[in-house]
């Protein structure tokens, strides 16, 4: 990788934590969305970046 | 075979291409540590795919050697920058940011810096313009531009939202972004109970200064895609329910002064009237609030800049416009943004930004600029020419309610603010074609073409 910016390894290691920590808010944030299809709010977020 | 000259000092930190200007059109030279990876990206069709998402800015090759591939980038009428952006701007850039990195990863790319100049405003419109800020994905990379895109767009909007809307002004000093941990210092305590400013902010300051100091050397490869593709869709989630609240006393100009609203369309008419057949630049809106006039001429020119010193005003502005000609910056003309960086030449001053051919519109500023400012008549219209091949000032008299309200608490030491010394002190760079008086108020409006 051609790497110029300091990625920082406070920065790096907090990113693994940070993403494993979202990563289980949003499977149980999906789980309550399919469980709550009749409110058709499920595609929200990929509506928002696929534009 | 293309010889540059005017080597830009904007693009010396990324190896992969340097920026070049040459008459008066930018150019990237492409290097060629960076061939394997440009080639790539445009085998898998990523520039196109991005560039019909209306992503990022369109180029063409116009040059491919041994030892580097010549693009041209489509022009963009003004180069701003982030600390020159309100709010809503920094937003829309931030969000533009991670919806070309969340393209990008389902692409097999990823973005290898998160700076906020790769951002720039094609007036509403946000759009990234650095084609060599992606770099080839591998399963389980991390993001090594999460922490610049804290520092550029995380805690600025914090802080703005936090402890005031002028804290965008920092920028010009870090020009690097505004590290984590002094951040994490300014912000107010509620700041922890926030989702977004607790992890991205607080606790990823305390991450950086526990790991200043250490000496081993972080394995890049942890982090699933899907894991990656999550953090961007927090990220965006969380920056996009990002509002700024006005405070009740916000005011608008020309909602609560009446007394302007009278000669709204009488000024509008004499600078329609002035535009007529005249070829210049873009017209650059001085002062320009909540951008009535500038709004009311966007569909008869080209491009209109329209500055202001209050972000308010800037932000209401920005958030109001749909125009693709109209972009809205905070710039307080009698001290415009300076050049920082290297050299003082990294980022350009704004003066040095503006060409010299412009239509330039001073309506009701003239008085701050002497009262407020104390900025003399004869340097304001030195200063006005610099810039102003066309200029339409309103000259707003002595004994004006808004002179009056500017002098309750000070002396009046301003013999020399007369409607003669100023048409003498504007006479020496420009030439008068035409007067106005306004009905029922003491002001005037003159038109002057540069001599």
């Amino acid at each position: 990788m051609l790497l110029y910016i300091d990625p920082g390894s406070g920065s790096l290691l907090f990113q693994i934590l940070i993403a494993g920590i979202v990563s289980v808010l949003f499977f149980f944030k999906r789980i309550i969305r399919k469980l709550m299809f009749w409110r058709k709010q499920s595609n929200k977020l990929n509506d928002k970046f696929s534009k | 075979m293309t010889n540059f000259q005017n080597k830009e000092y904007i693009s010396y930190k990324d190896p992969s291409s340097s920026i070049y200007e040459k008459n008066k059109t930018i150019y990237r030279q492409i290097n060629k540590s960076y061939f394997e990876i440009y080639n790539l990206l445009k085998s898998k069709n990523v520039f196109n795919t991005l560039v019909k998402k209306d992503l990022l800015i369109p180029h063409t090759e116009i040059e491919s050697k041994s030892d580097c591939i010549i693009i041209k980038p489509e022009k963009i009428h003004f180069i701003s920058y982030p600390y020159e952006w309100c709010f809503s701007q920094l937003k829309a850039a931030s969000l533009l940011t991670l919806k070309i990195n969340y393209e990008l990863l389902k692409l097999g790319f990823i973005l290898k810096d998160a700076s906020a100049y790769n951002v720039q405003f094609i007036g509403k419109k946000p759009i990234f313009i650095d084609s060599t800020s992606f770099e080839v994905y591998k399963e389980g990379n991390l993001w090594i531009a999460y922490k610049q895109f804290c520092e550029h767009f995380i805690a600025p909007l914090f802080l703005m939202k936090y402890v005031d809307s002028l804290s965008i002004k920092l920028l010009i000093h870090f020009i690097d972004g505004i590290p984590l941990t002094f951040a994490s210092k300014l912000l107010p305590l509620k700041t922890y109970f926030k989702q977004l400013s607790l992890l991205h902010i607080h606790l990823h300051a305390k991450s950086i200064k526990k790991y200043e100091n250490t000496e081993k050397q972080v394995n890049y490869t942890h982090l699933s895609q899907n894991k990656l593709l999550n953090l961007m869709e927090h990220l965006y989630e969380k920056i996009d329910n990002l509002k700024l609240k006005r405070k009740s006393n916000w005011t608008n100009y020309y909602e609560t002064n009446t007394y302007d609203v009278k000669s709204q369309d009488e000024k509008l008419d004499f600078i329609i009237k002035c535009l007529d057949g005249k070829k210049f630049n873009y017209l650059l809106d001085i002062g320009c609030n909540d951008g009535y006039y500038s709004l009311q001429l966007a569909d008869k020119l080209n491009y209109i800049i329209s500055i202001d010193n209050d972000e308010r005003v800037i932000d209401k502005l920005f958030q109001k416009s749909n125009n693709l000609n109209l972009l809205p910056l905070i710039i307080d003309i009698s001290n415009p943004s300076p050049s920082i960086g290297l050299n003082n030449k990294e980022r350009k001053s704004f003066i040095d930004r503006l060409e010299s051919d412009n239509f330039t519109l001073a309506l009701a500023v003239i008085h701050h600029l002497r009262f407020t400012y104390n900025i003399p008549l004869s340097l304001l219209a030195k200063s006005f020419s610099v810039f102003s091949k066309y200029i339409v000032i309103e000259f707003v008299s002595h004994d004006d309610i808004q002179v009056k309200k500017l002098l309750k608490n000070k002396k009046d030491v301003y013999t020399d603010y007369t409607e003669e010394n100023f048409l003498t002190a504007f006479g020496q760079y420009f030439t008068l074609v035409e007067k106005h008086k306004l009905t029922g108020v003491n002001r005037t409006l003159y038109f002057f073409v540069k001599k």
